[in-house]
C-alpha cells in the first residue's frame, strides 16, 4: 500500500485536514484534494511523536525541523509500509539540546560540584564558621542543652554547698591556667558510669562513677582538665557546626528523593565523624596535660586514669591489645593504651586539697 | 472521531468524551524501571523518571481524536531543582538551623518563629505550584498547538498564603471563595496557541451547596467535604471556557469520596511508591467524568510564539509535588 488518507496538522492551526499521503521513492508527499502538493519530506526526517503510541494507537508522525507538523496515521497497512520505509518512523526524535539548556546545564554542573566540595569541606570550612559564632550564643545554647540533658533527662543533679565551692575553686584555677575568659560551670550527676562530658559553652558534667571510682583527686582533676581541652577548642560547636552543615546540604540536594537515600548519606557522614571525634580526643588530652602543668598540678593523675581505663577494656574484651586497626578506626576515642602513652608526666599538686576532695567525694549523698 | 472543519454551524452542543487510554502493564513497566534506576542512582533519577511517565500519560489522553503530547526534559526538571536547592533552599535551611540552635527558647521568640516558618512554607507552596503548572502546561502540545500559562507567581502565591490563612481563621468557610479565586487566576492565564482561556464563576453559586457540605463533614470525619467538592469541580468545569467549548465533569459525591479514599490507602499501603499507579487511577477518573461541551473552532487556534519557561520547576520537588 503506497498511498492512504491521513490527518495533517500543518504546526499553524488546530485544524486537522484529511489529506492524502504518498509514498514516492525516498520522500512522502501530502496532497490535499483541492490544493495539490502540500509538502514532501525526506523519509529520513519523519519520526514518532512519542514511543508509547507506536505500539499501541494511532501512528503520530512528526518532521525533523518543523516543530508542530503531525501527520496522524490510522491505516494499519500504510502504517506498517511507513514504518518499515522511514527508518525514523518507529523511535521518538533525538533532540539537541537547546543552546540555553546546554549554558545552564554547565551552570548545574558547577553548583553540583559546589554542592559536594561543600559536604566534603565541612570539616575545613567548620573550624572558622565556629570562630564566627560569638561566645555569648554558644554559652546561652549550651547552657540550655545542660539544663536539658542535667535536670531533664532524670538525673539527680547532686549538690552541696561545700562540693560546689570546691567544683568552682578548681574550675577557677583551671580557667586561670588556661587564659579563658570565662569560668566553665562543673556538674555532678548521679550516674555510675566512670566518665564526664562538655556541651558547648562549657558546662561540664562528671559523673559520679567517675568520682567514686577515682583513687585520688588528681585522676577527677584530669579528666575535668580534659573537658577543659574541649570547652577551649570550643569541639561540640565545631561537631555541631559539621552536623549542620551536612544535615543542610543533604536536605537540600535530596529535597524529595527517597528516604533511603537520605539514610545511607547520613550514615556515611556519620562514620567519617567518627575520624574529627578522636583528633579532638587528642588535641583535648594534649590541652589538659598543658593547663595542668601550668597550674602546676600533677598530669599523672590522667595518666593514671587512662591506665586504668585501658586495663578495663582489656578485661572487657579479653585482650590487652587496644590498638587494632579497626576498633581504632570504627571508635570515637583513641586507643585508651595509646593516649596512655601519650600522657607525659609532670610534678604537682593534686588540684584539690583533702578537705575539697571530701566534699566532692559526698556530693551526691 | 471527528475532524475539524472552518465552519462549525450552530446546533445543539455536541459532547465529546475526553479519553484516557492508560494500561496498568505499561505503567507497571514504567514503574520497574522508575524504581531500579532511582535506587541505583540515590533518587536522581527521578526527575528523568517523572518525566517518562508524564510522556506516557499525555500519550495516552485524547481530546478530539487527538492525542497530548509532553515533550519537557528530565535534565530541565533537574536543573530546575538543582538551582532552586542552590539559591533558596540551602540559605533558608542553613538561617534555619542557625535559628532553630542558638534562638531563644522563651514563648515570644518561638511563636514569632513560628508565624515566620507558616508564612514562608505557604508562599513557597503557593509559587512553586504555579511555577510547576506553567512548566507543564508550556511542556504540552495538542495537535501541534503548543498551550503556556501566563501571570505571576508573585501574585499567585501571596495570595494563595493569603486565602490559606483565611480559609483556617474561618474554619473553612472561606474555602469557596478561596477556591474560586485560585481556579479563576489559573485558567484566565492559561492559554492554548493564540486562544486564551475564561472562567466566569463566581464564589456564591458554590455556597448553598458548601453550607450542606460543611455541617455534613461535622458528622463524617471531613468526608462531608466531598458532597461540595463534587460540585465544585462540575461548576468550575462548566465555567471554563476556550474556542467556544467548555467541559463537563459531573461525578457523585460517593463515587469522588471512594475515588479518593482507595487513592490514599494505595499511597499508605506502598509508602507512596504506588504514585504513578495513583496517577494512572486519576487520568481514567478524569477520562470517566470529564467531557467536552460545544465544538471548537479549531482553525482559530493559531500557533503563537510564547516566552516559555526553560528550566522545570525545582520548588515542586522539594516539596514532593507532582500534580498532573
Amino acid at each position: 500500500m503506497r498511498s492512504a488518507t491521513v490527518r495533517y496538522l500543518d504546526g499553524k492551526s488546530a485544524a486537522a485536514r484529511a489529506v492524502t499521503a504518498e509514498l514516492e521513492l525516498s520522500r512522502l508527499a501530502v496532497y490535499d484534494d483541492g490544493d495539490g502538493v502540500l509538502s514532501r519530506w525526506p523519509l529520513d526526517s519523519l519520526h514518532s511523536v512519542d514511543r508509547w503510541t507506536v505500539a499501541r494507537g494511532p501512528l503520530r508522525l512528526g518532521v525533523r525541523g518543523e516543530p508542530g507538523v503531525r501527520l496522524i496515521v490510522e491505516d494499519h497497512a500504510f502504517r506498517q509500509t511507513l514504518l518499515s520505509a522511514a527508518p525514523n518512523a518507529g523511535r521518538p526524535p533525538k533532540r539537541p539540546l537547546p543552546p540555553a539548556l546546554k549554558r545552564l546545564s554547565i551552570m548545574g554542573a558547577a553548583m553540583a560540584a559546589a554542592f559536594t566540595a561543600l559536604f566534603v569541606a565541612a570539616p575545613w570550612y567548620a573550624g572558622p564558621v565556629t570562630e564566627l559564632i560569638p561566645l555569648s550564643w554558644e554559652r546561652q545554647f549550651g547552657e540550655q542543652v545542660s539544663d536539658l540533658i542535667n535536670t531533664n533527662a532524670g538525673w539527680g543533679v547532686c549538690e552541696s554547698e561545700a562540693g560546689n565551692a570546691a567544683l568552682d575553686r578548681l574550675s577557677n584555677r583551671l580557667a586561670a591556667s588556661a587564659g579563658l575568659s570565662y569560668v566553665p560551670t562543673v556538674t555532678v550527676v548521679s550516674l555510675p558510669q566512670n566518665n564526664a562530658f562538655v556541651v558547648p559553652g562549657g558546662y561540664i558534667t562528671l559523673l559520679s562513677g567517675l568520682i567514686e571510682q577515682s583513687t585520688s583527686p588528681d585522676e577527677v582533676v584530669g579528666v575535668v582538665a580534659h573537658e577543659f581541652g574541649h570547652a577551649i577548642e570550643r569541639h561540640s560547636l565545631k561537631r555541631l557546626v559539621r552536623a549542620n552543615a551536612r544535615s543542610v546540604l543533604l536536605g537540600a540536594m535530596l529535597g524529595g528523593s527517597t528516604l533511603i537515600a537520605r539514610q545511607i548519606a547520613e550514615a556515611g557522614a556519620s562514620l567519617w565523624e567518627l575520624q574529627y571525634s578522636r583528633e579532638a580526643e587528642e588535641e583535648a588530652d594534649r590541652i589538659a596535660v598543658d593547663i595542668l602543668r601550668r597550674a602546676g598540678i600533677t598530669t599523672a593523675g590522667l595518666k593514671r586514669w587512662f591506665g586504668r581505663l585501658a586495663e578495663e577494656e582489656g578485661a572487657e574484651t579479653g585482650t590487652d591489645d587496644q590498638s587494632t586497626p579497626a576498633t581504632n578506626y570504627f571508635s570515637t576515642h583513641p586507643s585508651t593504651l595509646a593516649r596512655f602513652q601519650d600522657v607525659p608526666v609532670y610534678a604537682g599538686d593534686q588540684g584539690l586539697d583533702d578537705s575539697e576532695w571530701q566534699a566532692i567525694r559526698t556530693i551526691c549523698d | 472521531m471527528s475532524i475539524g472543519t472552518a465552519a462549525p454551524q450552530p446546533r445543539p452542543a455536541t459532547v465529546t468524551p475526553y479519553v484516557h487510554h492508560g494500561a496498568v502493564g505499561e505503567v507497571f513497566l514504567i514503574f520497574l524501571r522508575n524504581l531500579a534506576l532511582n535506587i541505583l542512582t540515590f533518587g536522581f533519577y527521578r526527575f528523568w523518571a517523572r518525566t517518562r511517565l508524564r510522556h506516557y500519560f499525555w500519550s495516552q489522553s485524547e481530546m478530539f481524536g487527538d492525542r497530548f503530547e509532553y515533550d519537557g526534559r528530565g535534565l530541565e526538571l533537574f536543573l530546575g531543582f538543582l538551582f532552586i536547592a542552590f539559591i533558596v533552599l540551602l540559605p533558608i535551611g542553613a538561617t534555619y538551623n542557625v535559628i532553630a540552635t542558638f534562638a531563644s527558647t522563651d514563648e515570644v521568640t518561638q511563636i514569632w518563629l513560628s508565624v515566620v516558618g507558616y508564612i514562608g512554607f505557604f508562599l513557597l507552596i503557593g509559587i512553586a505550584t504555579y511555577r510547576a503548572r506553567g512548566y507543564r502546561l508550556s511542556r504540552t502540545r495538542w495537535r501541534g498547538i503548543r498551550l503556556f500559562q501566563v501571570g505571576n507567581e508573585f501574585v499567585y502565591g501571596p495570595m494563595f498564603l493569603l486565602l490559606f490563612t483565611l480559609q483556617l481563621v474561618t474554619l473553612g468557610w472561606a474555602t469557596p471563595f478561596a477556591n474560586t479565586w485560585l481556579e479563576r487566576y489559573r485558567i484566565k492565564h492559561t492559554y492554548l496557541g493564540s486562544e486564551r482561556f475564561s472562567f466566569d464563576g463566581r464564589a456564591r453559586d458554590l455556597y448553598g451547596r458548601f453550607a450542606v457540605g460543611w455541617l455534613l463533614a461535622l458528622f463524617t470525619f471531613g468526608l462531608g467535604y466531598f458532597f461540595y467538592k463534587a460540585r465544585e469541580i462540575a461548576y468550575f468545569a462548566e465555567r471554563t471556557h476556550v474556542v467556544g467549548i467548555s467541559f463537563r465533569f459531573q461525578v457523585s459525591a460517593l463515587r469522588l469520596c471512594g475515588f479518593w479514599l482507595l487513592n490514599m490507602l494505595i499511597l499508605i499501603v506502598t509508602l507512596s511508591l504506588g504514585y504513578p499507579f495513583v496517577q494512572l487511577r486519576t487520568a481514567r477518573f478524569v477520562s470517566e467524568h470529564l467531557s467536552i461541551v460545544g465544538e471548537p473552532g479549531f482553525s482559530a487556534i493559531q500557533q503563537v510564539p510564547a516566552d516559555l519557561p526553560v528550566l522545570g520547576e525545582g520548588l515542586a520537588d522539594a516539596f514532593d509535588m507532582d500534580g498532573m
